[in-house]
């Protein structure tokens, strides 16, 4: 049985300045991932800004080449693909992106943004097809397509928006949902609807999601299983109720003892040392070893030399740590 | 459409202006004897008079005839350098735009170097040169010289669209790169385009008016700029026949005001933000009872401890169809020294235009319309710091009724804003020294150098920055490190009040924690009072001391973070801690059903009714008052007093109409 999307040693660089001044980033460095297609699962990937997230979605869903590494879709290598096949691809792996107020052109009605990918896809063979499939799409995005219909953007709330973006990808019969922080803009009392549909899009309709998230507890809510990165390499990869309930990583750890709870019992604490080093993790000191070493409260002294491989500590989990 | 002539007179009156021109320039020929401009056909250099209406030139033309027949050709040369330039600007802003690579780079380079290069003196160059030129060849001739700047601001635009997430969602849609050009790009292009032709109008008419006033140009045909040159050649002005030269020069002055009108008024079009910019700034004050305060301000104690105290205080938005809205309605609450008060509610609630009226900066179609920001003084005190020395009277200050000048010195010093996005506040040419230093300047004008130097040094310790970080420029800082050099530059001057609207909204988590623990304390070190701005219950539920929540511009619940967040009285307070997902279980994610009411269209009592799981029929009609239910403890809902907690969800409450549904039934229509 042949996999739903294999990244392999993925590696993306991206290079700044003139030739003789060049300045690389490793956007991603070495990143695996394995979906299956008999499985449909959401898969979180979790991570501070700068982390790389953005970068991989962006190479699952083609839009950027890896350097190094490749990624298998349904048993093909992008890099091999007929162009048919490319176009299929394109298709089954659909995009979700951040803000619902920039992804709609504010030049068109909404209902541009639903007829576009049947007309380009083919999807519907008669106006009366696609009119039932865009309405079907708008009910399972729950959305009421009178309300939705031949309005323009600004009309509509952000969450009405964003349900529509899921119900535009949902017309491109995917197999793969790419939703680079979905909820990120919206408010916390609208988050809950979106990632519920997500869920049951997953549950009922058997789409895997990669879920790219920078809120753990969002991520905690929905996903199967947690992937998580730090300048651009995984260090903890699981199940959630692993990852979250007793992470590994120091770096996991660091985030988890960060979310602000409701509760007035888990105070934030002034553990957290403010010293500056600390708080200025976006130009990590180049080191052989471990990148999260300068941030880390328990880095030993190889840390500074060896880099951790990414090693099964237990059945379900893989951390990239020294200390296991 | 009569609104849309309300919006853009300017439009209206630019049009009825040249078509009036283009009517007389087509009509006059019918009703006057048009043969008369031909040379030596009528007796020459006559005054106007009934006969000939405009008088006669040297040569014995008819003027009125002689002007009716060049407005038409003088509009055609600018047309057509119009259309041509636009047509090349299009092309060439387009590909330019969207492909980029060395093709964009030679374009630029090109246009910037023509643009360099004088081109009057090139068309006077070409124009000598080239014998007998026809109106279309001067059309074409001037065009040349003007697609630069269309190709230019085209570009721009391709540029700015092209990374909007709307093309990648075309692009997810399957569309190819040209259908995303022309169908996603070119459309929003369109208000540009029109006020760039206009502009290349009006210049190419300019030119070529102005190259045949010196005789050079389309010397044939009958255009203003020729007649100009010909009452010029006979010396028309030192013989005063002022009927020679001064039409045209009235016609031409009467297009370049048309065309202005037009092009400005197509740029407001593309660009409404200008409107709204250009718009009155009116503070108005109706008479004396707008200010009648009711006192019942929710607050502790209200002592010397209180540092600010808001009444009553409306913003009201009028719609350009008249209709007007309240985004902040009638609230009031006071804060003590050292009291951090976290402000939530759902977007579109009035979180921030409220933080924007305390600090007077709301600006039209928005408008105060009552109430007050009271800010404490001590009386005669030179320093604020020690507030409990027992001979210094206090005094409090209706800071809405400051003129700008004086409002000017309070920002900062009294009241200081964190925004949204701090990091991107500050200046990117600036060091962070300078930048610290000019907020300083502008409120203490006689600060020395090394005082200067020592305050910046404290501020910079103060929010956990090395004194080192003064010599470097934003691009060096990480976000953090900028989100606290805006920290500094916000509390430097000791303010007494400090909002923070959603200060660590782009910041992750770990960053957060570090950031707003830091706002703290430097708050608590300056004993100031903080106002915070968020919709995430949990990091203001950390951060802050008291809460108040606002629901569609009015305050529904305040009290101790710790009581609100435990037992909450208010439902709509209740829904919103309970829609914030945390790590204690995985339980089905639950949203507040429907969407917070429209600022124009708002139900009738309670405001929360249309989604209230608990509402009644006092809801629908009557507006519930802020009353106390226990110490520090206020709520506007009609449950109280008849209750002392917020009982019991009642099981099946049907939604409202017309609200969006909360749960989704995908089960049910994925099967069919």
């Amino acid at each position: 049985m042949t996999n739903l999307l294999e990244v392999r040693d993925a590696t993306k660089i991206f290079r700044n300045g003139p030739f003789w001044a060049r300045d690389t980033t490793t956007a991603v460095d070495k990143v695996n991932l394995i979906l299956t297609a008999e499985q449909p699962s959401i898969t979180g990937i979790v991570g501070e800004s700068g982390s790389g997230k953005t970068t991989l979605a962006m190479l699952v869903l083609g839009q950027l080449r890896p350097d190094s590494g490749s990624l298998i879709f349904n048993g093909k290598n992008i890099d091999a693909m007929t162009p048919a096949e490319r176009r299929r691809m394109r298709r089954e792996v659909q995009p979700i992106y951040q803000d619902p107020f920039a992804s709609f052109n504010p030049f068109y009605k909404v209902d541009h943004a639903l007829t576009e990918p049947l007309r380009n896809f083919m999807l519907a063979n008669s106006r009366l097809e696609s009119e039932r499939l865009i309405h079907h799409a708008l009910e399972l995005a729950g959305l009421r397509p009178a309300e939705t219909l031949g309005r323009y953007p600004h009309q509509l709330s952000g969450g009405q928006r964003q349900r529509i973006m899921v119900a535009r990808a949902l017309l491109c019969k995917p197999t793969l949902i790419v939703a680079d922080e979905p909820v990120s803009m919206l408010d916390a009392s609208l988050r809950a609807t979106i990632l519920a549909g997500l869920q049951t899009l997953n549950r009922e309709l058997g789409i895997s999601i990669l879920y790219i998230t920078h809120d753990l507890t969002t991520a905690y809510q929905i996903c199967d299983r947690v992937l998580v990165m730090y300048a651009g390499s995984v260090v903890e990869f699981g199940t959630t109720e692993h990852v979250i309930r007793e992470p590994k990583h120091p770096y996991t750890q660091l985030l988890i003892s960060s979310i602000p709870s409701v509760k007035q019992t888990q105070q934030w604490a002034d553990t957290v040392a403010l010293d500056v080093d600390q708080i200025s993790p976006d130009s990590p000191k180049a080191n052989s070893g471990c990148k999260f070493a300068p941030r880390c409260h328990s880095v030993m002294n190889n840390c500074w030399t060896t880099a951790p491989p990414l090693s099964q500590i237990d059945t379900d989990r893989a951390v990239a740590c020294l200390l296991y | 459409m009569t609104h849309f002539f309300r919006r853009f007179p300017g439009f209206i009156v630019g049009s009825v202006i040249l078509l009036g021109t283009l009517l007389f320039s087509v009509l006059a020929p019918l009703v006057t004897d048009t043969s008369l401009e031909a040379v030596a056909s009528a007796p020459p250099s006559l005054a106007p008079s009934g006969l000939y209406l405009l008088g006669t030139d040297a040569q014995g033309r008819d003027m009125l005839s002689v002007l009716a027949l060049s407005i038409v050709p003088t509009l055609k040369i600018g047309v057509i350098a119009g259309l041509v330039g636009i047509c090349i600007g299009l092309t060439l802003g387009l590909l330019s735009g969207f492909f980029g690579g060395p093709l964009d780079a030679m374009v630029i380079l090109v246009a910037d170097s023509l643009m360099t290069v004088p081109s009057i003196a090139i068309l006077i160059i070409i124009s000598t040169k080239v014998e007998d030129v026809s109106v279309e060849l001067m059309g074409l001739i001037v065009a040349l010289l003007a697609w630069m700047g269309p190709t230019r601001t085209i570009r721009a635009q391709v540029l700015s669209s092209r990374e909007r997430a709307y093309t990648a969602v075309a692009r997810a849609n399957g569309s190819s790169e040209l259908a995303v050009l022309f169908r996603e790009v070119l459309p929003n292009l369109l208000p540009f385009v029109a006020a760039s032709f206009v502009s290349s109008v009006s210049g190419a008419i300019l030119a070529s008016v102005g190259l045949e006033a010196l005789g050079l140009g389309a010397q044939n045909v009958h255009t203003l700029g020729n007649t100009i040159y010909w009452a010029r050649r006979y010396s028309a002005v030192l013989r005063g026949q002022w009927w020679w030269y001064g039409p045209p020069i009235l016609v031409i002055s009467l297009i370049f005001i048309a065309l202005f009108l037009l092009s400005a008024s197509l740029d407001q079009i593309a660009n409404p933000a200008m409107t709204r910019q250009a718009a009155r700034k009116r503070r108005k004050k109706q008479g004396g009872g707008d200010l009648s305060i009711s006192s019942d301000a929710p607050s502790a104690i209200i002592n010397t401890d209180t540092v600010v105290s808001v009444r009553d205080l409306r913003v009201v938005f009028k719609t350009n169809r008249g209709t007007t809205g309240a985004a902040v309605d009638g609230v009031s609450f006071s804060l003590n020294r050292g009291e951090c008060m976290g402000l939530v509610g759902e977007s579109g609630c009035g979180k921030t235009t409220l933080a924007m009226a305390m600090m007077s900066l709301i600006r039209p179609p928005g408008q105060i319309t009552s109430g007050g920001v009271f800010l404490g003084t001590l009386e005669g005190s030179g320093s604020a710091h020690n507030p409990i020395s027992s001979n210094k009277r206090w005094a409090e200050q209706n800071i809405l009724e400051l003129d700008e000048h004086h409002m000017r010195r309070i920002r900062l010093k009294g009241i200081s804003l964190v925004p949204q996005a701090a990091m991107n506040s500050l200046n990117p040419v600036m060091r962070v020294h300078d930048q610290i230093a000019d907020a300083i300047n502008a409120h203490q004008h006689k600060t020395s150098r090394i005082g200067l130097k020592t305050m910046i040094e404290e501020a910079l310790t103060s929010v956990g920055l090395p004194v080192t970080v003064a010599n470097r420029f934003p691009h060096q800082l990480s976000g953090g490190m900028k989100q606290r050099v805006a920290m500094c530059i916000a509390t430097v001057l000791r303010p007494q009040l400090i909002i923070a609207d959603e200060p660590t909204s782009a910041l992750d988590v770990v960053m957060q924690r570090q950031v707003m623990l830091t706002l703290r304390k430097v708050q608590k070190h300056l004993n100031a009072a903080m106002i915070l701005i968020g919709h995430d219950m949990g990091f203001i539920a950390q951060a802050s001391d008291s809460i108040g929540v606002l629901y569609a511009g009015q305050l529904v619940e305040r009290g101790p973070t710790a009581a609100v967040l435990e037992a909450p009285r208010h439902p709509y307070t209740h829904l919103l801690s309970e829609s914030l997902p945390g790590l204690d279980a995985r339980k089905p994610l639950s949203g507040i059903p429907g969407l917070p009411p429209e600022l124009f269209n708002l139900p009738s009592g309670c405001r929360f009714h249309p989604r209230c799981p608990y509402a009644f029929d006092r809801c629908i009609t009557e507006t519930p008052a802020m009353q106390l239910i226990g110490t520090f403890r206020y709520v506007a809902c009609h449950l109280y007093p008849k209750h002392s907690s917020l009982p019991v969800r009642p099981a099946n409450k049907p939604d409202a109409a017309g609200d969006m549904k909360h749960t989704i039934n995908f089960a049910t229509s994925a099967t069919h």
